[in-house]
């Protein structure tokens, strides 16, 4: 089964007292943020202690995620150069606009593999698209490299790029979800939906990753660790989907077994499709 | 024929005699106090306490010399009784609690004789059974009648119950109640009677409001407290705890307060009643009883102003004493009904010995609170605890020191993973066909120190400088000074 | 690595060490207060010896405030340091 990315757990880089135990919590990823949560005056240190933790903390398997800054930003260059170093299992672009975002930091990236004698390839990536230009270019974005594992869409800079504002049915973000995530789907990439940020409201989060979870996306970036229990378990089949998911593979290996070539279950046939997501919600299921 | 006398004597009306005092300064004069005599006071008032410094300074000024200090426990407001071991007042310290300056200034080997640690129970039980005579207690009441009528829910700085307190009031030879709300009116109810009170001085002040309890009910939002608090409940989810008139105390530390909030959760889908929550009392607890989930609160020691007007308001709220709640040799006690105990620790070691009185450097700051008397008592007892805090681990090899033995702790809840103890086989084979998995206390451990480092051996010198008794009054380990 | 100016790094949070370097002309001078200096004094200064030893630092001061801070939060805040004591004008 592909990897999990259900959740992908915000840290700033600039704190020793969250970055040492962030596993703790178990998220699916780990995304050490070297940008927005992270002041002028710390990009440096920010920037070692992540290194650091990368070769020095056991994080348990969870795939670690670095967010740098921009390479149009005075710290960018200096991110990669200390971070590719620390072999995190991805690095994350911020406020990705073309293709050629990405491409860059591709060589460069490569380049620091072959230097530091990593494996070339063995660093993935993952676009953030904050804005109408991204969302627009979003296919040729995920398609930009082999090396991307996934796209998200950073929310707050895209609503007033398009002069509005976030509102608890996310009406004014849907184009820009519907379209990152047939992008996603197109590239073979996963999908990964915005922050919530209202850690109190947790009725709000529920609806939230509902939403996104029925449009079909793989997971969400979250801010805080008591956000975790609610992704998941909207991501977790209910009891029913599991059972009907078994009857489907009980009713393929039946029709296998007879030879049948048509498979029809309860008196609904049953194609490739609906197979496919059986699958998945088994696989879904057995994490839980 | 004689077997009928007739003995009256008329005395007339009766003269009433004022217990009332001007002030301490002249009640002690007429107190007599000697050198040797063994004083105490409560801590009800914790951090804010005034009383103790209050009665300190002036048998300071007096001159008198070698008293045995025996207070239920002391906080920060006696971070500088340090000046009393040095003048000499001093000779001895029974108590439960010891930190902050104190706390270093006796692990350093300031005082001669080893302070004794009690548990709240193993203090009841020493004054009940005699182990140790109190002469003079002076204890601090919000609210006092012109009789020594008291209580700790009314006045200008309430402290809810006075459950401590009511021991060293029936027990010592003379009590003295000071309070700075002394009124004509009878104080009833009462939480000290009359009868137990022999002198009563006004004060300008007993204690600061602010310090002695916290406003508000605080609520747990710290994801590592949460976390924790989340496994526990998981935990006493699959033992089956909660059933109808269940029974269960919490600390105040996050992680237990939050667990409160859990039990409530399980508490309504099952639709089930607890008994009694028991041991200090918080808001969380009084919602849960006002709500209707837990049927009574046993107080001996109530930790923020919900859990004060509760007292004062809920019939079915219940000021306990420190025996009553935990004294072994009390056959009535609280602990002994608990179906489950949540504690904290401040180290656990791999044979599950608890240590809650020195912190990593050997060096007193902590409590030994009714620790040991719950772990005892209870059908299980949870220990919560992070499995490292800052750069020091709390699961161990070896404690530094022992306050509870092993042999009484269940289950150890950490961040980083649940442990049982082996002798709990019951308990393990419930968890095995759980969600909930257990890990070897000792691989715990071994993630501790992976993540901390080896920490360099404590050093002591061959001095003892505190004596930690077990609730039975038996001696459960030594500690010593530190270099 | 040449030291140009004083460089403090790090925090007074808990789980964090502030370090302050200062370049002199004197032999290397390490200070450290510390909340768990018993248990790990020895292994805090060792650590940072080790560092500025691989960054070829032998004249400087450094003032250390740790507050319970891991080797890898160490080794980033003593690198902090050094990185930015070696900037020309910050």
């Amino acid at each position: 089964m592909s990897k999990l990315r259900r959740t992908m757990l915000y840290v700033p880089g600039s704190k020793p007292s969250m970055i040492k135990d962030i596993y703790i919590y178990n998220p699916d990823s780990i995304m050490f943020d070297l940008e927005d949560s992270v002041s002028l005056k710390e990009k440096d240190s920010a920037r070692f202690l992540v290194s650091e933790a990368l070769q020095k903390v056991d994080y348990r398997g969870i795939e670690t995620v670095v967010r740098i800054n921009g390479l149009d930003t005075l710290f960018g260059m200096e991110d990669l150069e200390i971070i590719v170093k620390a072999q995190p299992d991805v690095i994350r672009l911020p406020k990705t606009e073309t293709a050629k975002d990405v491409k860059e930091v591709e060589e460069i990236i490569e380049k620091l593999e072959k230097e530091y004698g990593i494996e070339v390839g063995k660093t993935k990536m993952m676009a953030a698209i904050e804005s109408a230009t991204g969302v627009m270019n979003a296919l040729e974005i995920a398609n930009a490299s082999d090396r991307l594992i996934g796209i998200a869409i950073g929310a707050e800079d895209y609503v007033t790029n398009i002069k509005t504002k976030r509102t608890p049915e996310g009406t004014e973000l849907l184009f820009a979800r519907c379209q990152l995530l047939n992008a996603a789907r197109s590239a073979g990439i996963a999908a990964l939906d915005t922050v919530y940020s209202d850690v109190e409201n947790m009725e709000g989060f529920r609806n939230e990753v509902e939403h996104i979870k029925g449009l079909g996306f793989d997971g969400k970036s979250i801010i805080n660790p008591r956000q975790i229990d609610v992704v998941h378990d909207v991501f977790t089949p209910s009891e029913e989907e599991y059972e009907e998911a078994l009857q489907v593979i009980e009713a393929i290996k039946r029709a296998e077994e007879s030879g049948s070539g048509v498979i029809s279950l309860n008196g609904k046939m049953i194609d490739k499709p609906i197979v496919e997501r059986a699958e998945r919600i088994i696989e879904l299921s057995k994490i839980n | 024929m004689d077997r009928y006398k007739i003995n009256f004597k008329d005395k007339g009306k009766i003269k009433r005699k004022s217990k009332v005092r001007k002030n301490i300064e002249n009640l002690i004069d007429e107190l007599e106090i000697k050198d040797a005599m063994t004083i105490s006071f409560h801590h009800h008032f914790r951090n804010g306490d005034l009383i103790g410094s209050m009665v300190m300074d002036i048998l300071d000024r007096k001159g008198i010399k070698n008293l045995t200090i025996f207070p239920s426990s002391l906080t920060s407001a006696h971070d500088d009784f340090g000046k009393y071991i040095k003048s000499g007042l001093i000779g001895k310290i029974c108590t439960s609690g010891l930190r902050g300056k104190l706390g270093q200034d006796i692990s350093s080997g300031l005082l001669e004789e080893p302070v004794v640690v009690r548990s709240h129970g193993g203090r009841a039980r020493a004054i009940v059974q005699g182990d140790e005579k109190i002469d003079i207690a002076f204890l601090g009441a919000p609210h006092c009648d012109v009789q020594g009528n008291a209580n700790g829910f009314e006045g200008n700085s309430p402290c809810g119950s006075l459950g401590y307190a009511k021991v060293d009031a029936k027990y010592a030879d003379k009590v003295v109640v000071l309070t700075d709300d002394l009124t004509e009116e009878i104080a009833m109810p009462y939480s000290i009677p009359a009868y137990d009170v022999d002198y009563i001085v006004e004060v300008d002040s007993i204690g600061i409001k602010e310090k002695i309890m916290s406003g508000a009910t605080r609520s747990v939002t710290n994801p590592k407290e949460l976390l924790i608090a989340k496994k526990t409940a998981q935990v006493i989810e699959e033992l089956n705890i909660v059933q109808n008139n269940f029974s269960f105390q919490t600390g105040s530390g996050g992680s237990s307060l939050a667990v409160a909030q859990f039990l409530r959760e399980s508490m309504i889908r099952k639709d089930v009643k607890a008994d009694f929550a028991l041991g200090g009392i918080t808001g969380h607890m009084v919602n849960l009883h006002e709500e209707g989930l837990v049927k009574k609160l046993l107080d001996v020691q109530s930790f923020d102003l919900s859990a004060v007007s509760s007292l004062k308001n809920n019939k079915n709220h219940f000021e306990i004493d420190a025996s009553f709640y935990a004294d072994i040799s009390n056959p009535g006690n609280a602990v002994n009904r608990l179906d489950v105990v949540i504690l904290s620790a401040l180290e656990i070691d791999t044979k599950f010995n608890v240590n809650v009185i020195t912190g990593s450097d050997g060096v007193f700051r902590g409590a030994s609170g009714g620790h040991s008397d719950t772990a005892a008592g209870s059908k299980v007892c949870i220990v919560v605890a992070p499995l490292v805090r800052g750069r020091i681990a709390t699961v161990k090899e070896k404690v530094l020191n022992i306050v509870t033995p092993g042999s009484t702790i269940d289950v150890l809840v950490t961040d980083h993973g649940v442990a049982v103890n082996p002798n709990r086989k019951d308990i393990i084979d419930k968890l095995k066909e759980s969600k909930v998995k257990i890990i070897d206390i000792n691989d715990l451990r071994e993630m501790a120190e992976k993540i901390t480092g080896k920490p360099e051996k404590i050093n002591y010198t061959d001095k003892v400088v505190g004596l930690i008794e077990y609730r039975d009054g038996s001696i459960i380990d030594k500690v010593y000074q530190v270099k | 690595m040449e030291l140009l100016n004083r460089a403090i790094s790090g925090t007074m949070e808990s789980s964090d060490i502030m370090v302050e370097i200062i370049p002199w002309d004197k032999d290397l001078e390490i200070n450290l207060k510390s909340d768990v200096k018993e248990q790990y004094g020895k292994q805090i200064i060792a650590l940072v010896k080790a560092i500025l030893d691989e960054n070829g630092v032998k004249k400087a001061c450094i003032n250390l405030k740790d507050k319970g801070a891991l080797d890898f939060v160490i080794s980033a805040r003593v690198k902090t340091a050094l990185y930015r004591a070696a900037r020309r004008s910050q």
